[in-house]
């Protein structure tokens, strides 16, 4: 292989002319932090990795969060790597050009750390790939302390073990802090055993599997030392014992150092936005600025999974985000700058946001984006302001489900009649296109709900006909719900193939015809995603041998390989559907419950009980229903400005919300509990924050009474 | 959800077209860090650069409205530019030493202003004026694995041929086109063993319909699988008479002259991806696509 950037460089002149879109592997963007690997203050060199290729990892934010912030170091250096699409990976191997990191060319082998971006399960295969092209052994326990520390975070992390023998540690939480104190233990670690700094510890030849019995002894020090770090879950320091059906028996330390739990990390304080992004040439996806406005969601539904991990919700003030566009504009010069957060209605500030953005701006040709607007006018009357008699584009709702009984299942309770209402706002307003997100396969779903998919998307359509004409159209997107580790759904089958079939068939006989465009995802697909997210340890041999077989670029259709799948599992004698689509019991231990997203399972397992009885819980910004995440971080809420989080405020003195031992229904919907109906209010789907003032005293969950309504 | 693209409101055109405008004329170098970026990438590299400097550019109308922003030959993927022109139109006028401050401080890595200057609105489209360019072609290798002779007998294969005949796809519809006529002048120009690279020196014709192109030239010589860099240096227009004089030498050769239809219907690589494509219903979506569709 070959072994220093000028090599490199030389070789991909070589071959580069060659393959499909060749500025994916050359780095130089402007603002790319390109530092001298020859400087002796740089004491630790990170090399933060995306699993898939550079169009769709360039504008993942978490890792540019992290490469301004190590970058700004000036003892530290970050520098970043995709996955090569195949016609690269194969004249990589074809020429032994190794995995490199775009800033300076060097090999991935000559980095301290190399930090993977899990964010979905569907790019798994790839870090082998990746980690295969760098050279460096696919299992921790093949290391020896001259390879690399390899690490991962994101929300893949929170059912960490399908991947957990490919990572030395893997970070659950927001990395941001925590970053730097993985840079620091490895460090000590480094010095305390007198290694040399990269590059050169390999020699020619590469660094050496480790060939002893279990991990290598030095790397198996340094794991300790992770391991005390809060947040930080150190896969080989964990033993975990089945029972004879498969299901698990235990998860437990065994080592010293190893929590038996191990607590997400989150920060108090939102640090300041990146204005600094790198400005790609090519055209990748999201080619444009993203300031993140909230991080959290206060709403709760029951199938999603960023709902439940992000907590808790905290702002970032109005004036902070103002500035990163004016400072985001200088820099980079974006056309198109996108508010981020999983609900852009909810943040406060959200009205004035937008009239301030649009009056700095609005004249200077800067598209805003708004993502994850709820449905109701007040979305139209801002999208009205954004767009100012601009070109209209779409307009998206993501009701999730097509009746209100099945909205209420999930606890997304916005009525069909509110809906269409708001399309007709928007249609009325002169955009032609609503987009509209569906889930199928969620609990207690019949045919009926699928059917009403077609017919509320008909009526949409019948209402824009009705009030723009022939140009109004729909288009709606359908996938099927994968029941994800620490939500309420978590103990919940996926739907059989059959049935998630039958119910595509039923759509795409009803939704064509002018006007109306349907999308869906392959259900194979989804089960792989199913199975990764759900899956245990025993993974791990599937996932290695599925990619050796050929797994690879998963998300890509055209490359993806279900046969080899089939074919792994199959050799280890293990069952997908038994992981995807089997009803967990609710004392089943759960291959994840040794991680904690600061949410109690108890209040998991509340709402997956309420799920089946129609029970609505509100907005936990109106009253707070004790998930776990202030009695977890009830020190950091301390520490935070008031305004900042949307829990309530801690300590004497502070307008104290009303805290629930158990969650208490907003109401419970009729159709599915008539024995509890009477004993609550009317339904009261989605409100707007404020509308309610405070509500409830304590009382046992079944009695709870609801105080105040006003529409 | 997301904004629209630029502004258009009704009677804006009329609004613009009173008010003050200027056209400048930039020369600038396409450098070798940025040699792998396509035509289209390189018009948004200057239109966010010009958006950075926060100068006030000129949109056009419709319905998603573009700048006014025009190249004189655009460079393809893998090529470099030493001398290469691009029009731009501003409205309001800004002054152009104030322009060049501007910009200089705001061009991306790998892009070098060299100069600029003011020119009348209504004077001619680069684009339809060119009738040639030289370029250098730079082609890496040791002398073991490629000789100056070995170089020197595959450029002179390419020059006793009467025609070469290439396949190009244009509009979906593959052609084939007469490559030699094109090619005006073709010399070897010696070795540089510092860079280990050969260097070649290419006159092609460019004209509308009619030109030249050096990573054909490259690939007919037989030297594609060689590690290269393809320099325009130069390109020359109709109407400039220091140009004008150099291309007094040769034929101007038409468009006619070169091209014929394919000898046996459609290629059979253009059916295969067809059917590939129908084989994924449409809309079946990908996750990859979703994600790019999703989320954020």
């Amino acid at each position: 292989m070959l072994r220093t950037p000028k090599q490199i460089t030389r070789a991909l002149d070589r071959v580069l002319h060659q393959v499909e879109q060749p500025a994916r592997y050359i780095g130089g963007e402007l603002n790319a932090v390109v530092k001298d690997w020859e400087d002796p203050r740089i004491r630790v060199k990170v090399a933060l990795a995306f699993p898939d290729i550079y169009e769709l990892g360039g504008s993942n934010l978490g890792l540019m969060i992290l490469y301004d912030l190590l970058n700004r170091r000036e003892d530290l250096l970050a520098e970043r790597v995709y996955c090569p699409w195949p016609d690269f990976e194969f004249q990589m191997r074809r020429m032994g050009i190794p995995l490199y990191g775009l800033e300076t060319r060097h090999p991935l082998l000559d980095f301290d750390i190399v930090g993977f971006s899990l964010p979905y399960e569907q790019l798994y295969t790839n870090v082998l790939t990746m980690l295969d092209l760098a050279g460096i052994p696919l299992r921790a326990v093949q290391r020896s302390a001259a390879h690399p520390l390899i690490i991962a975070g994101g929300s893949g992390c929170y059912n960490p073990e399908p991947m957990s023998a490919f990572f030395d540690a893997m970070v659950i939480g927001e990395g941001e802090e925590v970053i730097f104190e993985i840079v620091e233990a490895y460090e000590a670690w480094r010095e305390a055993h007198g290694l040399p700094r990269p590059p050169g510890r390999g020699g020619q030849g590469g660094a050496p599997e480790f060939q002893g019995q279990g991990p290598d002894p030095a790397r198996h020090e340094l794991w300790t030392r992770l391991a005390r770090i809060p947040g930080v879950y150190v896969p080989g320091l964990y033993d975990v014992r089945y029972h004879p059906d498969g299901t698990l028996a235990a998860i437990t330390p065994n080592h010293p150092a190893a929590p038996d739990t191990v607590m997400k990390r989150v920060v108090t304080v939102l640090p300041p936005p990146v204005t600094r992004f790198i400005v790609p040439y090519i055209n990748v996806v999201h080619n444009r600025a993203a300031i993140e406005i909230m991080r959290g969601c206060t709403r709760g539904c029951r199938f999603c999974q960023a709902g439940m991990i992000f907590r808790p919700v905290r702002q970032r003030p109005v004036e902070e985000v103002l500035q990163a566009v004016d400072e985001m504009i200088e820099h980079c010069g974006f056309e198109e700058v996108s508010f981020l957060s999983l609900s852009s209605s909810d943040y406060d500030y959200v009205e004035e946001l937008v009239r301030r953005t649009v009056e700095r701006h609005g004249d200077k040709r800067l598209s805003i984006g708004l993502p994850s607007l709820r449905i109701e006018s007040f979305s139209v009357d801002l999208m009205e302001l954004l767009e100012r008699g601009r070109r209209r584009s779409g307009f998206t709702f993501a009701p999730e489900a097509a009746t209100d009984r099945l909205r209420d299942v999930i606890n997304k309770p916005i009525s069909s009649q509110e809906l269409l209402r708001t399309a007709e706002e928007v249609y009325g307003r002169g955009w032609t296109t609503i987009k509209m997100y569906f889930m199928i396969g969620h609990p207690t779903q019949t045919l009926a709900d699928v059917q009403a998919i077609a017919d509320l998307s008909k009526e949409v359509l019948a209402v824009g006909r009705r009030v723009l004409g022939r140009k109004a159209n729909v288009r709606v997107g359908v996938s099927t719900l994968v029941p994800k580790p620490h939500t309420p759904f978590q103990w919940v089958p996926m739907e059989e193939e059959a049935v998630i079939r039958a119910q595509i068939d039923l759509l795409q006989r009803e939704l064509r015809g002018p006007g109306i465009h349907f999308t869906w995802n392959e259900p194979k697909e989804t089960l792989v995603e199913a199975f990764l997210t759900r899956g245990d340890r025993r993974l791990c041999d599937v996932i290695e041998r599925a990619w050796q077989l050929g797994a690879k670029l998963d998300a890509w259709g055209e490359h993806f390989n279900f046969q080899a799948w089939q074919q792994a599992f199959q050799e280890h004698g293990l069952d997908m559907d038994w992981y995807a689509r089997r009803e967990r019991p609710l004392d089943e231990i759960l291959p994840w419950d040794h991680i904690s997203a600061g949410v109690k399972k108890e209040f998991l397992a509340q709402e997956y009980r309420h799920a089946y009885e129609g029970a609505v819980i509100d907005d936990c910004r109106e009253h707070c229903f004790s998930c776990g995440i202030l009695g977890y971080f009830k020190e950091q809420r301390r520490q935070a400005p008031d305004p900042a989080w949307c829990c309530p405020p801690l300590g004497r003195d502070k307008d104290r919300q009303p805290v629930d031992i158990r969650p208490v229904p907003l109401y419970f919907n009729p159709e599915m509990t008539p024995d509890r109906q009477g004993q609550f209010d009317h339904r009261v789907p989605q409100r707007r924050h404020g509308t309610v003032r405070r509500r409830i005293q304590p009382a046992p969950v079944s009695e709870a009474v609801v105080e105040e309504r006003v529409p | 959800m997301t904004a629209g693209g630029p502004e258009h409101r009704p009677g804006s055109a009329l609004e613009l077209s009173s008010s003050p405008r200027q056209r400048v004329r930039f020369v600038y170098e396409k450098g070798e860090a940025i040699k792998f970026i396509g035509p289209k990438d390189e018009a948004r590299a200057w239109e966010r650069t010009l958006r950075r400097a926060g100068l006030p550019l000129l949109y056009k109308q419709g319905f998603n409205p573009q700048p006014h922003i025009q190249f004189a030959a655009p460079l393809g993927l893998g090529m470099t530019g030493v001398r290469e022109i691009v029009d731009v139109i501003f409205s309001p006028p800004v002054p152009v030493a104030e322009l060049e401050r501007r910009i200089r401080e705001k061009l991306p890595p790998g892009m070098r202003l060299i100069g600029l200057e003011e020119i009348p609105l209504k004077a001619p489209t680069l684009q339809s004026r060119t009738i040639g360019a030289d370029y250098t072609l730079v082609i890496y290798a040791t002398l073991e694995e490629l000789s100056s002779t070995q170089v020197q007998a595959h450029l002179q294969g390419f020059l006793e041929a009467k025609a070469i005949w290439r396949t190009r796809v244009r509009k979906g519809r593959p052609y084939q086109y007469n490559l030699r006529p094109l090619v005006l002048e073709l010399a070897y120009r010696g070795y540089d063993p510092e860079a280990e690279a050969h260097r070649i020196f290419l006159r092609v014709q460019m004209r509308p319909g009619a030109a030249g192109r050096p990573d054909e030239v490259v690939d007919a010589m037989g030297l594609g699988d060689f590690a290269r860099t393809l320099r325009r240096e130069r390109i020359y227009f109709a109407g400039e008479p220091a140009d004008e004089a150099v291309f007094q030498a040769y034929p101007v050769v038409s468009q006619e002259a070169i091209t014929r239809p394919m000898p046996d219907g459609p290629e059979p690589g253009s059916r295969r991806r067809s059917r590939k494509r129908a084989a994924r219903p449409k809309g079946l979506k990908s996750f990859a696509e979703k994600a790019a569709d999703e989320f954020a």
